[in-house]
């Protein structure tokens, strides 16, 4: 059996992995789950058709990369996975229904079913929301640490305010999405709401940076990360006002994503079980995690590429084109 | 019977993976059939083909989005309902799972955007290609998990640490386990199978109503080669797979044939409700020297009795016994009609409204009666059991407050019945209203 133990730090590299999917999934299904908390806001059937259709060929890929992400904790630190999940057996099944109830929404909205778009609509966002909330409960119980504890329940403060943070992370992503894709004529309702999400976005993560970071240590990185969330917040205030297709709005947004998670990083590592197990005790064995690391690494370039691929097709935004197949 | 965590946590399981395997079961013969029917209207030029495509994609893009949503529970369910399964073999089976995910779910799930939204986007040579890809994407999503499963029936490969882990040791012994490759084909074909009966459903459907006689005949053609095909392949797989067990899990065989004394020449019970607390038979009709014959092909092959087991160790035989039966009995139906309409194929009469459109018309679901029996008599066998004869299910399941378990299995129940109630009405509306040409943007 091939063991990659001998040629490199094996759990360090499959921890950078898990980190890979984990990010494009909230970049990639973070942006369809956005247009879905935005999506009641609409002022008219030609915003909510214009926002369906910039998501219909892509969120089942993008979802994908969460079944990649929860497989591969599942493979690579399986004594993690089997502490961690089962401590959030709430979160996660409300979580699994409202993924349901998202996917449906989205598959029967074009379907003349009841002649009633609105049910549906009203499906996708609530699930959409319900989903990015508990993403966001869930990363604000492994942060909190206190999972081991005796007394852990899942709802309190600090997990609050994580779920709104994601659910307005989520709705900026989404927002930027839009600006990408400069649907026809959504733009100037885009940017109006923009601010009111950015504002939500920036009071949520200082409350929670607030009430979570408690550790001397890292009061240094907090003030770098703070300091640089400002000034792309800044930026993509500036980048909404510029009517060209604004691919600068969306990256700025990336920006935000990655800011977020190098909070979560920076606070989680070397752990993956706060405070108990570290990514090197919690690791699968050398062989399953070499297969898994070489597996990755092949696989992903073509992944990568006819991802890629099927977003180039759908590039140019046409507005027609996802009802031709009624 | 005591509603703890385990009971609740296997009720679930079973619940939620029965309504899964329902929709791979559809997609994996659908998506070929549509492979061929694209192919079909890209050789021939001719527009029937492409609304007959178009109508069934509506029911393939339900059955395949239903079946992703449903499969990403069964994902996360491994490891909140089973996390000392997940934590124990993890290093043997974690692998598998990942490289499903990154060959075949990703495949398909990024060229089904466009399978269905893409037909003036990109060529339509382009368009057939995403097509087989998504087709190669479930069977190869079949190819990982069975290979899982299967590495579950009978272990292979791997060793055991004191402290109760399961290690790799070969993988090409771990997912060429000894009993996958019978199960993969025969899975597969079963699948074709099934497909190939709903579409046939449909086609008689349409002769009965004497409407959409052009299209019906082409997919009797279509669906029907498919059928024919599987019929024959279908009953030697379920021989070789047989053999298989016989040779790997001898127990479970037993169990699927009734059998608790060790007989030589052995019997076949063709009708009986075995009785697990006597540890007999009841009702029971049998066919003398069938069994060995069937399981050893040879009249005096002997086949050890249930007994032979410690009680603790076997699975619930009336069940699996009973499963068996009307999984084969199924299967068998379907031979007989294949076998009869071939006949009224040869003399003309097929398309003519028979009483045989009407038997079709009943028979269509039946491919996923005999499925969901087969897998319980493969599942069930098994117990007690998760790897069989090595980790038991009681020693699987993670430790969760069992009115977590029971608010979640309640949730599933009312989420998926509902599903069920929308998916059908849509896709009985689909195929009511039928192949129509829907306009002439969509030349292909």
């Amino acid at each position: 059996m091939i063991n990659l133990a001998n040629y490199l730090d094996l759990p360090f590299a499959c921890a950078c992995v898990v980190v890979f999917v984990i990010l494009v999934y909230v970049i990639l299904d973070g942006f369809d789950l956005g247009c879905g908390v935005i999506c009641i806001f609409a002022p008219s059937k030609f915003h909510e058709e214009a926002i369906m259709n910039s998501i219909a060929p892509v969120w089942d890929g993008n979802e994908t990369w969460l079944v990649m992400a929860g497989m591969f904790l599942f493979s690579a630190f399986p004594l993690a996975f089997s502490i961690i999940v089962p401590l959030l057996y709430s979160p996660l099944m409300i979580m699994l229904f409202a993924l349901i109830g998202r996917g449906i929404a989205l598959e029967f909205r074009l379907k003349s079913l009841f002649n009633q778009t609105f049910i549906w609509k009203l499906i996708f966002h609530i699930s959409s929301l319900v989903v990015s909330f508990m993403q966001g409960v869930i990363t604000g119980c492994i942060l909190s640490g206190k999972m081991l504890n005796v007394e852990f329940s899942w709802f309190n403060l600090l997990s609050c305010i994580s779920g709104i943070t994601v659910v307005s992370l989520y709705a900026l992503l989404g927002i930027g999405w839009l600006l990408f894709k400069n649907q026809n004529g959504v733009h100037s309702w885009i940017v109006y709401i923009a601010r009111y999400v950015l504002g939500l976005y920036l009071l949520a993560i200082l409350a929670f940076i607030y009430i979570h970071a408690k550790y001397p240590g890292h009061y240094q990185t907090i003030l770098t990360i703070l300091f640089v969330i400002i000034i792309c917040a800044f930026l993509f205030y500036r980048a909404l006002n510029n009517k060209t297709a604004s691919i600068k709005a969306f990256l700025l947004v990336i920006s935000f994503v990655i800011i977020s998670f190098s909070y979560v990083i920076i606070h989680m590592y070397p752990w993956i079980v706060p405070f108990k197990y570290t990514i090197w005790s919690a690791k699968a064995s050398d062989a399953s995690q070499s297969l898994l690391l070489m597996s990755a690494l092949f696989c992903m370039p073509f992944i990568i590429g006819y991802s890629l691929y099927v977003y180039y097709i759908f590039h140019k935004s046409d507005h027609e084109s996802t009802k031709t197949y009624k | 019977m005591v509603f703890d965590t385990l009971l609740l946590a296997r009720l679930q399981f079973a619940f939620t993976i029965s309504f899964h395997i329902i929709f791979p079961s559809i997609t994996i013969g659908l998506s070929f059939w549509l492979a061929i029917i694209e192919f079909l209207s890209l050789t021939t030029g001719k527009q029937i083909y492409v609304n007959i495509y178009k109508m069934w994609i509506k029911i393939f893009s339900i059955c395949f989005t239903i079946g992703v949503l449903s499969g990403i529970v069964m994902s996360y369910q491994i490891g909140t309902n089973w996390s000392l399964f997940s934590l124990k073999i993890s290093n043997v089976l974690g692998p598998l799972f990942s490289l499903e995910v990154l060959t075949a779910f990703f495949l398909e799930a990024s060229f089904l955007g466009i399978m269905l939204f893409g037909w003036n986007k990109v060529s339509p040579r382009m368009h057939f290609v995403a097509t087989c890809m998504v087709a190669l994407g479930t069977s190869l999503s079949a190819f990982w998990i069975l290979s899982a499963n299967s590495w579950m029936q009978t272990p292979n490969g791997f060793r055991i640490a004191d402290d109760g882990i399961f290690y790799p040791v070969h993988w090409w012994k771990i997912i060429f386990n000894p009993s996958f490759l019978v199960r993969y084909f025969h899975t597969v074909i079963a699948s074709h199978f099934t497909t190939s009966f709903i579409i046939l459903g449909v086609a008689s459907y349409y002769i009965v109503k004497q409407k959409f006689l052009n299209e019906a005949k082409i997919l009797f053609r279509t669906a029907g080669v498919i059928a024919a095909l599987s019929s024959i392949l279908q009953p030697m797989l379920g021989d070789i797979h047989g053999l298989n067990s016989l040779t790997h899990q001898p127990l479970k065989v037993s169990a699927m044939e009734g059998i608790w004394n060790t007989e030589s020449p052995a019997a076949f019970r063709i009708f009986a409700i075995p009785n697990n607390k006597q540890e007999k038979n009841d009702f029971e009709f049998k066919i003398p020297y069938l069994s060995s014959l069937i399981l050893t092909h040879s009249l005096n092959g002997k086949i050890l009795g249930l007994k032979e087991w410690k009680k603790e160790d076997r699975p619930n035989v009336t069940v699996v016994f009973l499963a068996f039966r009307v999984m084969v009995g199924i299967g068998l139906a379907m031979l007989v009609t294949v076998i009869i309409s071939i006949i009224l194929y040869c003399q003309n009469k097929l398309f003519q409204s028979n009483i045989i459109h009407y038997w079709y018309i009943l028979m269509s679901p039946c491919g996923l009666i005999a499925v969901l029996a087969g897998w319980i008599v493969t599942e069930v066998g098994r117990q007690p059991f998760t790897v069989y004869g090595l980790l038991k299910t009681q020693d699987s399941v993670s430790i969760v407050d069992n009115v977590k378990v029971l608010h979640s299995l309640l949730g599933f129940v009312v989420i998926y019945s509902i599903l069920f109630v929308i998916a059908i009405y849509y896709i009985f509306s689909v195929i009511t209203k039928g192949p129509v040409n829907i306009g002439t943007k969509h030349n292909m």
